[in-house]
């Protein structure tokens, strides 16, 4: 966000922060009555940290997951001014899903915040409904499985995940209509252990950006076409977390060895805007759907290259020059020459 | 599976019970313990009783479907209404009257003579044409000049709907002087509480620092001094470096009508509770205050948020209907209701009971126990203290310990 466009109240904010950074920063258990031992003595795992012992594999997978991230991400204490904003941390260190109610927003818990989104954010369920953990199927396992069906449902991900209308886009495209859920794509099962995956890769993994959206270029009679589609992603590309943006840029194409670079000019934008970026429009592109610009001819360029860059953040350092190879990541990239 | 494995299972299967305990909610209070507070409605029948009275329609919580608008949408009367305005919504104006009005505001626009008589006209309009110049206004259809020339004829009027446009004139312009001069009329009385949180809204997105300092000014003037903390960060880097002398200015000036020495003093006193506003709440700002409480159940965090920051800036008042807000049948409303009562500090012990009580309620004791934290009081220092040792629900115990925190 530019210093421009910082609100006042956000300014407030940081000036509180200032003050709190050394009670917030360092994470730590309340729950641990006092004077137990360290948290990472394991006689003491208790909550979340408790299910590895026996569920080491899921346990790493999730390790590297954003989830296991939530409350510890560089990015999001930035945002949050190590949570002296307190707003953010209904969904980034949350009570679980089944205690708030599947199809309800989660609100904020007060022990292990720094495991974030843990095993018992997702599978606890109350203590007043027979406690254990939400199951595909019943099990006499320690930690009682129960059969919950919500567990898999995209409205258990929409606790956390449909403040800007994931789930009706997904419900919208053509994999609601074939029930092709949330968890297939971003949870899909090993083939060799018939598991699904706890890492839940999203917009920080390329090959599933790749998947989403497919670029293409093309030359006619008087210009060049640029298309863009969402092939791939069950929902608005890109969607939720309103830092996200797909940037389509394009340059004349450097064709002789050594020849200078041109600058990337910009084609599109998708981006949905925040709530105070009032003279934005939400362009984020829907599943299914496909977009087509034209870019003039121009004389002397008889060949252009055309990228798709997916950008987590979203100002550019320059916006009047922006530097997409720095600032974002290369998702496709075409050439076009005319014959 | 290896002995080692084995015991670090047992000790894991040995600590689950307590785990999963540990993290779902607390097992209802023992016999023991005070019951906790049966749950009745906290707002709906007042807010619906209040418009009544009020002859306005009755404002609702945004529903999850409703499209998402960069400003909050109220149903109003089955219809869409950008803004939801506690003001009795006139029937529509006839043809020949909004005939009248767009002639009269696109001759704002022109200089001399013509504008001057459309200035006088639109004076003399009567306000069922004035409910509808502040609708076009809030939904961006007049150009800047035109407001700025309407900012004079209404500086000079009476009646509500005088304060509904010069609001919305600051809420929506995209011209930031023009906005800085709506509010800067707005500063100039204390007319209309009922302002104070739209006022208080519009001074967390503004992001000018002009706009912003009149903002704070015109809360001054309602005795709601929830804007100093923007005139300091102003006072600190100014956009430009006039503004930095105003804001300053604007501290003093805040002060003085206080009567505290300084702006630290004024700090300390809006902060503690000291700053006691008697008089009763009016009825169009309880109205306010309400619906905004209402909105505690959005599904929407951004109606969430804002409604939580609106209450929290009030004044004292305000923690009476958040006391009672604390026992609302909406398991969101009374977090949420707790969570402004934090923020609001000591302007909140008149929540002081309420909060209390609360603590026997699973579902809003840990945000109840971080609101009577930052109450500066020995009662809740030493429930605080007492839960901490010895609440049977970690998350509690968690959160007291917190609130204890200096
Ligand atoms: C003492 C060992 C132990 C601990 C601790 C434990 N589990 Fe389990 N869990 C098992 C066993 C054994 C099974 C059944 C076999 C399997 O599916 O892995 C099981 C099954 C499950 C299942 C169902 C798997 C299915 O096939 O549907 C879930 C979900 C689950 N555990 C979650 C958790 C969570 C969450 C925690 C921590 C709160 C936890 N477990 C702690 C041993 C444990
Ligand atoms: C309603 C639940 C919810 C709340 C409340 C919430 N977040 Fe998030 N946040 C999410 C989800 C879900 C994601 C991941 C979605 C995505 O990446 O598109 C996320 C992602 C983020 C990211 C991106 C992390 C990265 O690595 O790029 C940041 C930063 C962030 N949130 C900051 C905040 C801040 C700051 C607040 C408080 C103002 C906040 N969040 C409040 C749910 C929430
Ligand atoms: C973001 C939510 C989420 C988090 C966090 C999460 N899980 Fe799961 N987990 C799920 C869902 C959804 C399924 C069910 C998938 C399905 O329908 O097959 C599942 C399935 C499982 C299974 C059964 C796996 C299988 O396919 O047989 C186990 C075991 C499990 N989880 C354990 C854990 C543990 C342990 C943790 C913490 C390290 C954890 N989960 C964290 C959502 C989550
Ligand atoms: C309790 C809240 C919560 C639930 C439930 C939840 N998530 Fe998340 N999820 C988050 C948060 C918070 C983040 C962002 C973490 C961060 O990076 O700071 C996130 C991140 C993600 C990301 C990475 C986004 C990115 O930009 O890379 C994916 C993918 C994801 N979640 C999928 C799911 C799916 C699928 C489900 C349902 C099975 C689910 N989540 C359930 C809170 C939740
Ligand atoms: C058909 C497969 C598919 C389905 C179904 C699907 N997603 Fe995705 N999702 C993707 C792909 C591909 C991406 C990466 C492209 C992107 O960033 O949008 C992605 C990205 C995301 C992200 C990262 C944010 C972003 O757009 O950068 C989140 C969060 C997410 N998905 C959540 C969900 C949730 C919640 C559901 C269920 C309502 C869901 N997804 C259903 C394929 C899918």
């Amino acid at each position: 966000m530019s210093a421009s466009q910082r609100t006042i109240a956000l300014a407030v904010a940081g000036a509180a922060t200032l003050l709190l950074v050394g009670s917030f920063f360092i994470p730590e258990r309340d729950a641990a009555p006092a004077g137990e031992d360290a948290p990472t003595s394991a006689a003491n795992a208790h909550g979340s940290r408790a299910c590895a012992a026996c569920h080491a594999d899921v346990q790493a997978e999730w390790a590297g997951s954003p989830h296991a991230l939530a409350f510890t991400d560089p990015e999001v204490r930035r945002l949050s001014n190590d949570f002296a904003n307190q707003d953010c941390l209904d969904c980034h260190a949350p009570l679980p899903v089944f205690e708030t109610g599947i199809g309800q927003r989660v609100l904020p818990r007060e022990t292990d915040r720094e495991l974030g989104v843990d095993c018992i954010a997702c599978h606890g369920l109350p203590a007043a409904a027979g406690g254990g953990v939400a199951a595909k199927r019943d099990g006499a396992a320690p930690c009682a499985p129960r059969m919950r069906a919500e567990l898999s449902a995209p409205e258990h991900c929409g606790a956390c995940h449909d403040q800007h209308g994931t789930v009706g886009q997904w419900r919208a495209s053509r994999f609601g209509a074939e029930g092709k859920t949330c968890i297939d794509c971003h949870m899909p099962v090993d083939p060799a252990t018939g598991k699904r995956s706890h890492a839940m890769p999203g917009g920080g993994a390329l090959a599933l950006v790749q998947s989403a959206i497919a670029l293409e270029a093309r030359r006619d009679a008087d210009h060049w076409t640029v298309v863009v589609a969402n092939v791939g992603a069950g929902h608005n590309f890109p969607t939720d977390e309103r830092s996200r943006a797909g940037d389509v840029f394009w340059r004349p194409l450097a064709t002789e060895a050594g020849a200078p670079v041109a600058a990337w000019r910009h084609v599109h934008r998708m981006r949905a805007p925040y709530r105070h970026e009032t003279g934005l429009t939400d362009t984020t592109l829907p599943a299914g759907e496909r977009r087509e610009f034209a870019i003039p001819f121009e004389p002397g360029v008889d060949a252009i290259e055309v990228a798709l860059f997916y950008k987590r953040t979203p100002y550019w350092l320059d916006p009047a020059a922006p530097d997409p190879d720095a600032e974002a990541r290369l998702v496709h990239r075409v050439e076009v020459r005319k014959p | 599976m290896t002995l080692r494995a084995c015991s670090a299972a047992a000790i894991a299967l040995a600590l689950l019970a307590s785990a999963c305990r540990d993290r779902t909610p607390a097992a209802p209070p023992k016999p023991a313990a005070a019951a906790a507070p049966a749950y009745h409605d906290s707002c709906a029948a007042r807010i619906d009783a209040l418009a009544k009275e009020l002859g306005c329609p009755a404002p609702r919580v945004p529903a999850r479907e409703d499209p998402e608008s960069s400003v909050p949408v109220l149903v109003v009367g089955g219809q869409l209404r950008d803004e939801w305005v506690g003001l009795a919504t006139p029937a529509a104006p006839d043809a020949a009257l909004l005939e009248l009005q767009d002639g009269l505001v696109a001759s704002l626009a022109s200089v001399g003579k013509l504008r001057t008589l459309a200035l006088a006209d639109l004076a003399a309009l009567e306000e069922p044409a004035w409910a509808w110049l502040e609708l076009r206004i809030w939904r961006g259809e007049l150009e800047p000049a035109a407001l700025d020339a309407l900012i004079g004829a209404l500086a000079e009027r009476a009646g509500p709907w005088r304060s509904a446009a010069l609001l919305a004139i600051a809420e929506r312009c995209l011209e930031p002087v023009v906005r800085a001069r709506a509010a800067h009329a707005l500063a100039q009385d204390a007319r209309d509480e009922w302002i104070v949180p739209r006022l208080a809204l519009r001074l967390k997105y503004e992001v000018d620092h002009e706009t912003a300092i009149e903002l704070a000014r015109a809360l001054a003037a309602r005795d709601n001094y929830g804007g100093i903390a923007a005139l300091d960060v102003i006072a600190a880097a100014p956009a430009r470096p006039e503004l930095g002398a105003r804001a300053l200015e604007a501290l003093a000036e805040c002060a003085r009508r206080a009567g505290r020495a300084d702006a630290a003093g004024l700090h300390a006193a809006w902060t503690n509770g000291a700053l006691r506003v008697e008089r009763a709440l009016e009825p169009r700002l309880e109205l306010e205050l309400l619906r905004r409480i209402a909105m505690l159940a959005a599904w929407q965090l951004r109606y969430v948020d804002d409604a939580r920051h609106v209450l929290a800036s009030m004044d004292g008042r305000a923690a009476a209907p958040l006391a009672a807000a604390l026992a609302d049948p909406n398991r969101y409303v009374r977090v949420h209701a707790a969570q402004c009562l934090e923020r609001m500090k000591g302007r909140a012990s008149g929540a002081l009971d309420a909060l209390l009580l609360a603590l026997d309620d699973p579902t809003v004791a840990s945000a109840a126990a971080a609101a009577l934290g930052s109450i500066d009081d020995a009662r809740a220092r030493a429930e605080l203290e007492r839960r901490a040792q010895s609440a049977s629900s970690p998350e509690l115990r968690a959160a007291a310990r917190r609130a204890l925190r200096p």
